[in-house]
Parts: C-alpha cells; structure tokens; sequence
C-alpha cells in the first residue's frame, strides 16, 4: 500500500474498492440467478468484467499488489467470457464468488496492516481459476450472415464484433435503427431508447452515421440483434420517431482491417486499455494495435464524448464520503447543545418566577422554544445521514447462503423483503455476522436434505425468508425457515445433562422456555458437529452481540414446520429517548423502546409467590422487579400502605414492572460507553450526562428484564459455569 | 561567534547527552497521607471533584463516573486496593486523568495535589533498595525531596492491579 497517499486517501480508495466489489457481487447473484432460467445474460457479464477491470485500476493506482494480482487475473478469465471463449459453468460462477471473499478479506486486511505477504489462499485461488477458466471450444457456425459496411465492421470492438457474430449463430437478425438525437439531450435519449429496446434484442453498438441533421443534432446508427419482426420494432420506437431496416443479407465480408476509428460507447475504452492475457485464439480478421495506437485511440475515445464525460462529473460532485466518526463527532456537538438547551430551561424558568420579569421570560420562552425546535431537526437531519438501507447487509448474505447451501447439498432460496428498510450504518456493520450465523444454522440445523423433505411431503427446495420492517422507532428483521424445527425434547435433554437444569426444574419450563434453552451456550443437539455451524459459533453469541446493540432475539419454533427467528433493533443507537426515573438516590435512564406504561399499584393487590412478588393489574398478573434489590443496593424506605410507583418495561417476550420511587420526566439522551474497568459491566448501556453536571447510568432494560425474568435462574447459574 | 558561547554550548551538550542528569517532571500527590508520584506526561487534566454518580455491581476500585465535557470518566479510588486509609474528601481532593488505553481515559481519585517534581533517574532509588522485594512491578522506585518520601509509580502496571 502507498504510504504517500495518506489515510485519506487511503480510506477514499478503500470504500470505493468496496462499492465496486459489492456492485460486483450483486451482479454476480444475478447472473446466478438468471443463468438457472436462462441463456447466459451478456450485458451482465460485460458489467462484471467492466467491474473488474475498474478494480484492476483502482487496486494498482494504491499499489495494492495481492488485489491488483487478482483484478488482473479475473479480468482475463472474464474478457474470454464475454467473448465467447470460456463457456460460463457453476464450476467457474464458484469460483467468480470465490474471488468476491477473497476481495473483502484482502480489503480488510490492508484497512488494517497494508503489509503485502504472500497469500497462499489467493494463489490456490488463481491456480484454480486458471485450471477452470481456460478456453473452452466454442462452435461457430459462420452460416448465412449479413452484409455489413465494411467501416462499420472496422468499428467494432473484439466484444461486439464477438456479440454480432454470437447473435447471428443463435438465428437472430440484425437491424439498423437511425434515430436524430439532439445534443443539449443526448444522454437522455440513448438511454430511453435503450430502455425501449431491451426487451425487444440487445444493441450490439451505436455509431454516428456522419450524417447530421442540423447544427445542434446528431443522427446515429444502433445496430440491434433481435427475434422481432421489423414492425414490431417500428412499433416500439413510434414514439422517438427512428427508421427501423433489417440488414442486407449476404455472406459475411471477411477482410475487414481494423483502424484505430473511434466509437462512442465507452466500451472502446475499456478495450483498448487492458493487456489482453491468454491464448489469442480471436477471429483471424482482427489486428493486433500496437501500443501508440492504442494510446491514440484511448485518447480519442476520451475527448470524444464530451457531453457524456460532463454528465458523468455532475452527477460525482452531488456525493461525498464522510467517515463515520466524523457524524458521530456532529452528534456528540448536538449532545453538547442540548446539554446548554436543558440548562438555559433552568434559567428560563427561574426568571419566569421574577414577577418584575414576565415579558424578558415570555421572549427568552420563545426563543428557546425556537433553539429546542431547530436543535431536534438537526438531530435528525444527521441522523439521516448515517441511514443505510439493510439491503446491503441482506445482498452479502445472499452470498453466504449460496455459498452455504452448496457447500452442504441442500438447495434453498432465500426470500428478500424490505431491503429498502433503513437503519443506522453501524447497527448494519454489526448485524451481518449475527445474522449470517442465523442462516448458516439454519441451513445445516434446520432445512432437511432434499430427499427427507420430499419424504414428508415438503418441496425438495427449501426456503429461508429474510424480512425487514420498521416498526416505529425499532427495526425488526426476521429468519423464517420451513426446515425441521428446534427439538425441544433433545435440548432439554442436554441442559439436563450438562448439569444445567435438574429434571425438576425442566419438567417446570414451559414450551417458550424449553425451546429458548437454544440461546444457552454449549449446548447442541447435534451430536456431529455441523458442517457449517460446527465452526463455533453459537446462538448464544448470535444473542450477545445483538444484545451489545441493544436489541433483543426471539425463537419460535414448531417442529417438522420451521424456526423464526425475530430480532429487534433500535434504528438508531446515537441518540434515543428514554424514561428518566428515580429510585433511592440515584437517576436511572430507561429507553423508551422498552418501556411500555407507567402505573399506580396498589400494595393491596400484590401478593408474594416464591419469593417474588406479583402485582394484579387489570386482572393479569404482572411480576414486580426492585432495582435496589437487582443492584443490591441499601433499601429505601418506603410507605408501605401508599401506592406503589410500576414502570412496566418489556423486550422479547419478557415482562416486568420497576417499582420506582418517581418518574423524573422524558429525555432524548445520547448514550455514552462506559470505560476502563466499567467496560462491558451488566446491566448498564451506558451514561448520559443530565445537563446539570451529574450523569446518569443507562439501564440495559432486555439483560434487566432478563434476569428479573429468569425463574429458574438459569442464566445466573450458566454465568457462574462460565466465569 | 561572541567568545565564551563554544564552550558554554558544549557543556549544555554535555548535560544533556548523560541521561541520568535529564531531568523529567513528575506529578506528585497524596493518596492518604502518603506521597505518590506520576511521570507528567502519562497525565492529564487535574479536575475538581464533580458530581459522582456511583455505579452498582461494579469493583471496589471504582468510585462513581463523573461527566467532563461531554465525555464520562470512570474515577478510581486505588487507596483501599493499596491498603491505605481513605479519608473523607476535603476541598483539595482531584482527579487525576490518565490514559487507560490507546483511546480511553480513567481518572484517579487523589487527595491533594502536591507539586510537580523535576527528577533525573539518579534521584529515584530502585524499588527493591527502597521497599525491598514485596514493591509490585507498579513501583518504579522511591525518591527523597524535602524529607518527604516519594513513591514514583509506573502508570500501565499500576492500573492493571486496578483492573480485576
């Protein structure tokens, strides 16, 4: 990696690299997909290679030497893809997601070091894509074709000469299509005309036919292979008003000499400046450029589209990156200007009782009324920002559940909805790996192999359906699958067995329970480690991490139907609004997205069961949790006949109510880490300051809700076992 | 060159080249009535005391966490770990800050901030002479200023007897 470039430019070429390389795995998922229905797409692998190739730019610009490597070896492979040379095999798309990996990886490891070792996972790698790449024989029947214009011949590129050709091999015809295109709207023309024809054929090239129309317009030839009459294509151009005439039919003219002529897709460009590797076992006609002619006509190619190279700027000045610590740095400072916003209410409200003072308080009340406003919509203005859509995360485990289903020999869909739903971009960084663990259990636990699914009357395909919403200020995603279900019974047996539960305890659990022991760590129905999930890691570590964020996991499951996970996420974990109460001395925030209602209890209608005691609230029993009591902390006295202050709180499907000893009032917080030794204490999100120099520690209400929760104390004794 | 500048120039060389006549500044204070001392560039601001908020579940160590401008510390009390008497806290108690890793800060409860003192290694005896074998890897050594004894501690080895 290039040390003189700096961090920053070393970030830029970073995150570029990634946008390119998740463009690209979202083009390869498609050519998967539509290759299993289809003919092999070719605008796809074109946008592939095209992908690749920019890689191979990027890459060697910053010196990243094992990326470059890699860029350069896959370019060749797929530029003899694209042009007919290798035949696309599942061997081969493997191989393409292979390199997707190996893309991230390398990525993340020069983030980190920069230090190019040698990397024997990317050279097995390219041996492997250099044994399956390799050219395939490819027919050509070279049958009746048409009669094209030997200067037109002379334009095309090897790619498109090559599509021409393949197009004329499959029995398509060739049509010449004339449109008038204004300059000022060029772009936008050729780019509706595209969209008009692509159902209709794939446009092999468009060229100026030289003949201009006026000043200001410019007349081009698109040369478009399609199965439809020539009607129907005068039909579907009625609107743009262009000729439509099939080619004159003869046989081909076979000495077309190539020159350095321009051509306006940018195609030419992408052509002209790699070195192509490999065999050169391209048509007979073509002539080998020398390198000043190549230059010559890079060169061209690029001062020739000047409206196009205009457009393109415009559209790269409207974005800019920003680190992410950068925002967070914005909203520490909204942080700070509320904290001057809570402490100018205090001083609004002492002037408010200075009679002598009313209209300064009533003018200063509405100013700071005016700063409270302004300062919430620059809160969510930045928050915004830092929104991304959870497609991102759900395209990479599009890959993973590819990857995993084949290594396992199970077929499976999966099932995308709302990968528009937008959450915080960390909270997205930090779901993946929880939510690809979700769908590698899944995979190797829950979906049957193809043959015992048939067995019991299910399709041989299994479907795991990945959903997302917003529910209001919570995400929720889940993971249904239609696989086997949790055996409840195996793994009640085995927390029995590793001393986890005595057989009382379990005959006491009710089916929620019993099939919640799966977040327990160690314990596995599986007696063979999975293939996949057998790599370590557990649902225990799936429901710690998305605990970290804040969020809670739900198991549902029925055996012989499937298992439905549901994660609950706050949208965003920079700034939340929380409950703020007292209990004894001390100032506790509860986020709101726990909490559900505050209510009076009476002593009267509280009983004590096991210990614990139970209110009655509108006919249902609610348990009462005292933090003084969780917290071990000195009791405080309390009338005992007064009623009793009840913050119910929920998360998962537990449900509890705090008594407190008053509710202080409402508060967006922003929630700070605890630090040095406090790191990871349980029980607490955090602090947040209260304006008036005090903090105030952030309950963690699901861990609280949890233990208060936990009958058979479980969790506290699995704690103890792992400590 | 103005005469007698050669020869001055090459006895501040020569100062500053024996290293064990480099004076480096420590930050002395009390942790009961005992005089501790920390190299000044392992430390940061010196607060008064702020608002604590105490944290249940948390290790002894720990006093509370205050918030300083717009961050929270975590405030140590190291006496009781260090077997010293913990007075109540007077108006010349402070917080130390420290760093606690790369990018994380703590602060350490002291009872008065005494002076900083400028040291050069000769002046610091090694632990063992002083205390004998018992000193911890925490103690760099122990210095005499002003028939005070001083115990120069090291910063890394020390917080980490803090962090069980």
């Amino acid at each position: 990696m290039s040390h003189e470039l700096g961090d920053k430019g070393r970030e830029d070429f970073l995150s570029e690299a990634q946008e390119v390389i998740d463009r690209l795995s979202r083009d390869l998922l498609l050519l998967d997909a539509t290759t299993r229905v289809g003919p092999v797409d070719a605008d796809l692998v074109n946008s592939v290679f095209r992908g690749v190739h920019t890689l191979k730019g990027l890459c060697g610009m910053f010196n990243a030497t094992h990326l470059t490597a890699l860029s350069h070896e896959l370019e060749n492979t797929l530029d003899e893809l694209r042009l007919g040379k290798t035949n696309l095999t599942p061997e081969l798309l493997d191989q393409l997601f292979r390199a997707i990996e190996i893309y991230n990886r390398l990525l993340a490891v020069s983030r980190t070091m920069g230090a190019d070792e040698p990397d024997e996972e990317l050279e097995a790698f390219l041996r492997d894509l250099r044994r399956i790449g390799g050219p395939a024989s490819v027919s050509s029947s070279g049958g009746t074709v048409y009669d094209l214009d030997a200067n037109l011949l002379a334009v095309l590129t090897e790619y498109e000469e090559h599509r021409l050709r393949s197009s004329v091999d499959s029995g398509l015809r060739l049509y010449r299509i004339r449109v008038a295109f204004q300059l000022v709207t060029i772009d936008e023309q050729l780019e509706a005309i595209k969209g008009q024809l692509k159902p209709y054929g794939e446009i092999l090239t468009y060229l100026p036919t030289g003949g201009a129309v006026s000043a200001d317009s410019i007349e081009l030839e698109i040369l478009l292979a399609s199965g439809f009459e020539v009607e129907k294509l005068q039909q579907a151009l009625s609107s743009v008003g262009g000729t439509v005439e099939e080619m004159p039919k003869i046989r081909v003219a076979s000495g077309a000499s190539p020159t350095g002529s321009p051509s306006l897709d940018s195609q030419a460009l992408a052509d002209a400046v790699p070195s192509r590797g490999g065999p050169s076992v391209s048509l007979p006609t073509r002539m080998t450029l020398s390198p000043q002619e190549k230059i010559l006509k890079t060169v061209y190619s690029v001062a020739k589209p000047e409206i196009r190279a205009e457009a393109t700027l415009r559209s790269v000045a409207q974005t800019v990156r920003v680190d992410i610590a950068r925002l967070d740095q914005l909203m520490n400072l909204v942080g700070e200007l509320a904290i001057v916003r809570g402490g100018l209410e205090r001083v609004v409200e002492q002037i408010r009782s200075e009679p002598s003072l009313r209209s300064l308080a009533r003018d200063l009340g509405r100013l700071h009324h005016g700063f409270e406003r302004h300062l919430a919509s620059m809160q969510a203005a930045i928050l915004e920002v830092r929104m991304v859509p959870l497609g991102q995360v759900f395209e990479k485990l599009a890959r993973v559940a590819r990857q995993a289903s084949r290594e396992v020999h199970k077929e499976v869909n999966l099932v995308i909805t709302g990968a528009e739903t937008e959450v915080d971009k960390l909270i997205g960084e930090e779901l993946s790996d929880p939510l690809m663990h979700i769908i590698r259990n899944a995979l190797d636990h829950g979906i049957e192999d193809g043959d015992a699914r048939e067995r019991v009357g299910k399709p041989r395909t299994g479907t795991i359906a990945l959903n997302a919403y917003a529910k209001g200020n919570q995400v929720v995603v889940e993971v249904e699958d239609d696989g086997a279900g949790i055996d409840a019974d195996e793994l009640v047996r085995s927390a029995v067995g590793h001393g986890l539960l005595t057989a009382e305890e379990a005959n006491e659990l009710t089916d929620r329970d019993r099939v919640e022991l799966v977040f327990l760590p160690g314990l596995s129905t599986r007696s063979e480690p999975g293939r996949l999930s057998g790599r370590g890691v557990g649902m225990d570590v799936v429901k710690t991490n998305i605990g970290r964020l804040g969020g809670v996991v739900d198991v549902q499951s029925e055996k012989g139907i499937g298992t439905k996970l549901t994660i609950t996420l706050p949208i965003t974990l920079a700034m939340i609004s929380a409950l703020m109460v007292r209990v004894g001395e001390a100032i506790y925030a509860m986020p709101l997205s726990s909490v559900q209602e505050a209510l009076l209890v009476d002593p009267s209608s509280v009983r004590e069961v096991e210990g614990r005691e139970i209110a009655t609230v509108r006919g249902k029993s609610l348990p009462l949790c005292r933090l003084e009591m969780l917290f071990e902390l000195e009791k405080t006295e309390r009338d005992p006949s007064g009623r009793m202050l009840v913050v119910v709180a929920t998360a998962a499907s537990n449900k509890s109510g705090f008594v407190v000893d008053d509710i202080v009032g409402r508060q967006d917080i922003v929630i700070k880490a605890l630090t040095g030794p406090l790191r990871g204490i349980g029980g607490f999100a955090g602090a947040t300051e209260l304006g008036d120099q005090r903090v105030a520690l952030v309950l963690d209400m699901p861990m609280l809700l949890e233990e208060a929760m936990s009958t058979t104390n479980i969790s506290k004794r699995v704690a103890r076992l792992h400590a | 060159m103005p005469d007698g500048l050669a020869p001055r120039a090459a006895s501040l060389w020569r100062i500053r080249g024996r290293d064990t006549d480099t004076r480096v500044e420590y930050l002395g204070f009390c942790l009961g009535e005992d005089r501790y001392a920390l190299a000044v560039d392992r430390t940061g601001e010196i607060l008064r005391i702020p608002p604590m908020t105490r944290v249940p579940r948390s290790s002894d160590v720990v006093m509370g966490i205050v918030g300083v401008r717009g961050r929270v510390l975590t405030v140590l009390d190291v006496r009781a770990r260090l077997g010293l008497p913990t007075p109540a806290p007077t108006r010349h108690a402070r917080i130390v800050v420290v760093p606690w890793s790369e990018n994380e800060s703590v602060g350490l409860y002291v009872d008065r901030v005494v002076q900083v003192y400028r040291m050069t290694a000769a002046e610091i005896e090694s632990a063992a002479a002083g205390l004998g074998r018992n000193a911890g890897d925490h103690v760099m050594g122990i210095a005499r200023v002003d028939g005070h004894l001083i115990v120069v501690l090291r910063l890394e080895p020390f917080l980490a007897l803090m962090g069980t």
